[in-house]
């Protein structure tokens, strides 16, 4: 009945190789199951996610590792229950490899163990719900995105240097609004003079007067908002219409993206234009594989691709490179190297290490193997529970993360300029090897979901060094390199 | 306490009140006079906010796209009423809950497949998009001002024509008691229709006046929708002023809710607390009042006098 | 009409007797009946071991929901108390389940954390049966409309309650990987959890035509016809709606358990005024006051559901259009539809 997490991983691992063995002979098709909302206002996203796995099957030709790929879309609806019927659907009647997708938290959650029980992977393309990364830590679960604090984290940093004293804070009141709220609060060292979490959920609240007039009364110089979707347009507007603009300076997460943008310029709402946010991922980001992507969705969309967007693309290319390790043996090696490896390693004394390697081989894109993320317990005032923070798991993820704003110049170009700074989408590779391989990656390895440990929770327990730039292409440069190296660990010999 | 800041927030939740007797007002005349629970009314702010959307992009006029989506609405709901809402009402209740439903259902998917789904942001005219000086060096949205201006002259219309016109005096037999009015040989099947088409009107025009706030977006009436049955509930089903009274309550309450609670709670828990629940009272405040005038008052405040 | 159907079904013991005098009248509806029987009990096995197990899920799911409608329909078919809130006892139904498993994991509040199927059932019907007795007996204080209002409000109150509960995950529910144990069975095999919803909906839809049957259930159904008359004979009949409406609350509960243990999974969203509304059309899609209705009502949701979804995201179009013209066309829902069917031919 309890299954130990060694026996899970056993078991998950024989899953793995059988599921493998029963594809092979079943058919010569890969199949991936990708859910995501295409109802309801919350399509949008969906679609942008649709979209851009249309253009990562174009990149790689329909075929992962020579045989043929198919994806089967499946409409979440918003809601979980209707989320983890369609990975029921996928998981025992469609017969899927690997279940992709997923912008809600909720939605995920509800869908994890169905997936994660049948032995298959889960790749999450959006949500990043901090239970995954601690209690429910799996090998089988992999994330292309983020956890929620993290970008927030970045734009405290950037509060910090933009010498903001007085701050605002809004989001809606679930756990992603709370874990963004939190994030912002753990870097930014001026005062927050007042906060306020909005309803959310079905009939969310769309009318930010009365928070709106009270960050006027209460004298702040900024106010930090998380608004994603529909809401984000809505406050923009009345931040503009509430005459707060040039009064109180608008630092957002999440909330500026190209889902919003184009609206906003339909309408000449201009009220977001010099406002700042935090990005890990723009279209503008200068590196081979992303300025092919954007470029290939906007010759067959017609519009710039959302971080949604990149994200899916990721969880295609990941899943391509898995099928193309270990002939046919799927993810197993590289992800038990990363689960391991990530999951276990003292991350401040990895990180030392690996910014003595080359760049030579980059890995492909940032996956965040469950590994990467232990159960934090960190000294910041989170105990364990429920609720776990995810912002020191990712001492590494600095590297993603970084600190800057975007600088949005004249309506013309506006869409282009949302940017924030920026993460790797991707680099060739090529390698071949498990964590056997490599006597470097064995020293490190540890139990995966270890932070238990005491010695892992000194690990953890330094506070996050955001990058201290703001010139957005030094710190996209910057973050590149680092990310690469990052990623280059388990490909070393 | 900040007194400007207690203006503004007073005028916020007027502004919220209006919009919501607009949208309450249709309802209660077709809840009082056809006995009809019209779950779909929320659909027609929906289709009222996505057609003048639609139409203030293609003129470049808001005003432009109010004219003309009010008669558009009203087409809607006449074809809504002569094809479905007509046969309900020798319906019960449990029949208009689930056929409006059903509507609610179809015009949900039909915006999105009409108009995709983004939703539309729809901009102001230059000079209703600024901020005004009002005495006592309060600064308050000027477009807000205008919402509770129209919503009130509305309201004063609406007085009008239900106390002092020939059709008000139906519409106020209509209330009273459905069966006599009938038998007084009232083309009762054209009263129906106008006071659906009326109550549609009132509804798209809530919705196209608060898409220059919040964008229109699917399910918009869906999140008003309950709101308003609350008001129709707590001011009395099919009472006109009880109607207002109540929108104009639930308004400032709900209003002034979102932006006093926390700190009356921070006066009698500690902050973290005061945080959690303060949120989560303010969203089931008006559920509160509605199940105490239920339990207390359960005709309403202002009921319709009944024989 | 409710009257009508109980007397023609009114047996003097539930028994093959029953089915067969009313047989004759019943006959497209028995039929049906029977088949929809049959296929509960052969398809999942059948989809179990032909590797379609999918189908095992969307039975299970067919028949919570049932049970849920089923209890719904007592007060609501019979009694004639439209309650728009009944998710919410759903939803506490689940959360009684996943509260203690997430304390038997997690540590913390020693007195329920445990993983005890027992527990958790008693817990729920419990918790119910006590928020049934508090909320009806405000809520039966009114009538007709206000009665759906003040309901709808009591399950919108304890949506938002919920949510707020960080600690149980809030908004982002609580997911449960364990399930309630028991001796001898368990739950972790889909065949089993099946078997015992399927177990669970028989006996309460034989408890409910019991209940139906009895005294209580003609005082019950005679309130709905005309409660000024049961007044008058002395009949106090708050009391009796009172206690209709907490065993309706309690089987709303039961079902939430299974609810809780099938999907593992427990979010506020199950108590949304939307899910109350699809209780709702089950109940009444199926025919109000029909023993079997839930049942026809819960079948035919779900596979439309089902199949119309496969062939477009915008399903939602073509299934409120059937919603419309099934209240339209087909008075009485489809169980009346079927005795009419039957009784014309008999004629």
């Amino acid at each position: 009945m309890s299954f130990t997490k060694a026996t899970a991983g056993k078991l998950a691992f024989a899953a793995g190789i059988s599921m493998a063995a029963s594809a092979a002979m079943a058919a010569d098709t890969v199949k991936i199951g990708f859910v995501t909302t295409l109802t309801t206002g919350a399509a949008v996203m969906g679609n942008d996610m649709k979209n851009s796995v249309m253009i990562a099957l174009d990149h790689i030709g329909h075929k992962m590792g020579g045989k043929k790929v198919e994806v089967i879309f499946e409409d979440d609806g918003f809601k979980p229950e209707t989320g983890k019927q369609a990975a029921d659907k996928l998981i025992k009647q469609q017969k899927v490899d690997f279940v992709a997708g997923y912008i809600w938290s909720h939605v995920l959650l509800a869908s994890r163990k169905t997936v994660l029980d049948s032995g298959k992977f889960l790749i999450s393309s959006n949500a990043g719900p901090s239970q995954l990364a601690g209690r429910l830590c799996h090998k089988n679960f992999f994330s292309t995105s983020w956890q929620n604090d993290q970008t927030p984290m970045a734009m405290g940093e950037v509060l910090n240097q933009k010498g903001v004293k007085s701050l605002y804070v809004m989001a809606p009141n679930y756990a992603a609004g709370k874990n963004m709220v939190t994030g912002v609060e753990r870097t930014f060292k001026g005062k927050v003079v007042g906060k306020d979490f909005t309803k959310w959920g079905k009939d969310a609240q769309l009318d930010f007067s009365a928070e709106l007039a009270k960050a006027k009364a209460s004298g702040a110089q900024a106010i930090f908002v998380f608004y994603p979707g529909k809401a984000g347009g809505a406050f923009i507007k009345q931040y503009q219409q509430a005459g707060l603009r040039g009064k109180i300076d608008l630092y957002t997460v999440f909330t500026v993206d190209s889902v919003t943008l184009p609206l906003l310029q339909q309408a000449k709402l201009e009220g977001v234009l010099g406002s700042e946010n935090t990005m890990f991922w723009g279209p503008d980001l200068d590196n081979p594989v992303n300025k092919k992507f954007v470029a290939d969705y906007k010759k067959k969309f017609g519009s710039y691709p959302s971080h949604y967007g990149a994200q899916s693309y990721d969880s295609i290319m990941l899943i391509k490179a898995c099928r193309r390790c270990g002939e046919g043996r799927y993810l197993q090696d590289r992800r038990d190297a990363r689960c391991h490896e990530e999951g276990g390693l003292p991350l401040r004394s990895r990180q030392v290490q690996l910014r003595q390697q080359s760049y030579a081989s980059p890995e492909l894109l940032s996956a965040q193997g469950c590994g990467r993320q232990g159960r934090q317990v960190d000294d910041v005032g989170y105990q364990d529970g429920l609720h776990e923070p995810s912002g020191h798991l990712c001492q590494s993820v600095q590297d993603e993360v970084i600190c800057t704003g975007s600088r949005p110049r004249q309506r013309a170009g506006f869409r282009k300029n949302l940017v924030g700074a920026v993460r790797v989408v991707s680099g060739s590779r090529d390698r071949q090897s498990g964590p056997g391989n490599s006597a470097y990656s064995q020293q490190l390895i540890l139990p995966s979901c270890c932070a238990r440990e005491r010695n892992c929770r000194t690990a953890f327990s330094r506070p996050f060094p955001c990058l201290k730039r703001n010139d957005n292409r030094a710190a996209s440069q910057t973050t590149h390199r680092t990310q690469w190296t990052l990623r280059s660990s388990s490909s070393r010999p | 306490m900040d007194t400007s800041l207690f203006i503004i927030q007073t005028l916020n939740g007027l502004q919220l009140g209006v919009l919501l007797f607009l949208v309450a007002s249709g309802l209660t005349l077709t809840f009082g006079i056809m006995d009809l629970v019209n779950l779909a009314h929320g659909s027609l702010y929906m289709i009222g906010a996505f057609i003048c959307a639609s139409i203030t992009l293609w003129t470049g006029s808001f005003l432009i796209g109010i004219l003309l989506a009010i008669p558009a609405t009203a087409l809607v709901g006449l074809a809504v009423e002569m094809t479905v809402i007509r046969n309900l009402y020798p319906r019960d209740h449990l029949d208009h809950v689930l056929a409006t439903f059903g509507l609610i259902l179809c015009f949900d998917t039909l915006v999105q497949i009409i108009w995709g789904p983004e939703g539309i942001a729809v901009p102001l005219p230059k000079w209703m998009d600024g901020q005004v000086l009002l005495p006592g060096g309060v600064v308050f949205a000027s477009y807000r001002l205008i919402i509770i201006g129209v919503g009130l002259a509305i309201a004063a219309g609406l007085y009008f024509l239900v106390v002092h016109t020939r059709i008000g005096m139906l519409i106020r037999a209509g209330a009273s008691n459905r069966t006599m009015i009938s038998a007084l040989g009232i083309n009762i099947k054209a009263l129906f229709t106008g006071v659906f088409a009326v109550g549609a009107c009132l509804a798209g025009l809530a919705g196209m006046l608060v898409s220059p706030i919040t964008g229109t977006s699917i399910g918009m009436g869906n999140e008003i929708i309950i709101t308003a049955f609350v008001i129709i509930i707590v001011g009395g089903i099919g009472s006109m002023k009880g109607a207002f009274v109540a929108a104009i309550l639930i308004g400032l309450i709900d209003t002034l809710g979102r932006s006093y609670l926390d700190d009356v709670f921070k006066l009698v828990m500690n902050a973290e607390v005061a945080e959690t629940a303060a949120p989560a009272l303010s969203a089931m405040l008006i559920y509160i009042i509605m199940a105490l005038i239920l339990a207390f008052r359960p005709q309403g405040l202002f009921p319709p006098k009944t024989r | 009409m409710s009257i009508q159907q109980t007397e023609q079904s009114k047996p003097s013991s539930a028994g093959p007797g029953a089915a067969s005098r009313s047989g004759q009248r019943l006959n497209a509806e028995r039929i049906i009946t029977l088949i929809i029987l049959a296929a509960l009990i052969v398809v999942p096995v059948a989809a179990y071991y032909g590797d379609a197990r999918y189908w095992v899920d969307l039975a299970t799911r067919l028949v919570i929901l049932s049970i849920a409608a089923t209890g719904l329909n007592f007060i609501l078919g019979y009694g004639g108390m439209i309650s728009f809130g009944h998710a919410a006892f759903i939803g506490l139904g689940a959360y009684a389940v996943g509260i203690p498993v997430f304390h038997s994991i997690n540590d913390g509040f020693p007195l329920i954390a445990s993983n005890n199927g027992f527990l958790h059932f008693v817990l729920a019907m419990a918790v119910c049966a006590v928020f049934a007795l508090l909320t009806g007996a405000i809520s039966l204080r009114t009538r007709s409309v206000h009665f759906i209002m003040i309901t709808m409000a009591f399950g919108q109150m304890t949506y938002f309650a919920i949510v707020s509960i960080e600690k149980y995950g809030g908004d982002d529910g609580l997911t449960i990987d364990l399930r309630s144990e028991w001796p001898l069975i368990t739950f972790d095999h889909p065949l089993v959890l099946y078997g015992f919803c399927l177990a669970s909906l028989f006996v309460v839809m034989y408890l409910v035509h019991r209940m139906v049957n009895s005294r209580f259930g003609m005082v019950l159904q005679g309130a709905k016809q005309n409660e000024e008359r049961l007044r008058a004979l002395g009949i106090n009949v708050y009391n009796y709606q009172l206690t209709a409406y907490v065993i309706s609350g309690i089987i709303c509960g039961y079902a939430g358990a299974l609810l809780g243990n099938f999907t593992t999974f427990i979010s506020p969203e199950m108590m949304d005024w939307t899910r109350s509304g699809e209780l709702m059309f089950m109940v009444i899609l199926g025919g109000v006051s029909f023993l079997f209705g839930p049942l026809i009502g819960a079948a035919v949701f779900l596979l439309l559901e089902e199949s119309l979804s496969r062939f477009t995201i915008h399903w939602h179009l073509p299934f409120g259009v059937l919603l419309i013209l099934s209240v339209l066309f087909i008075r009485g829902g489809l169980s009346g539809l079927l005795q009419k069917l039957g009784g014309a031919r008999d004629r």
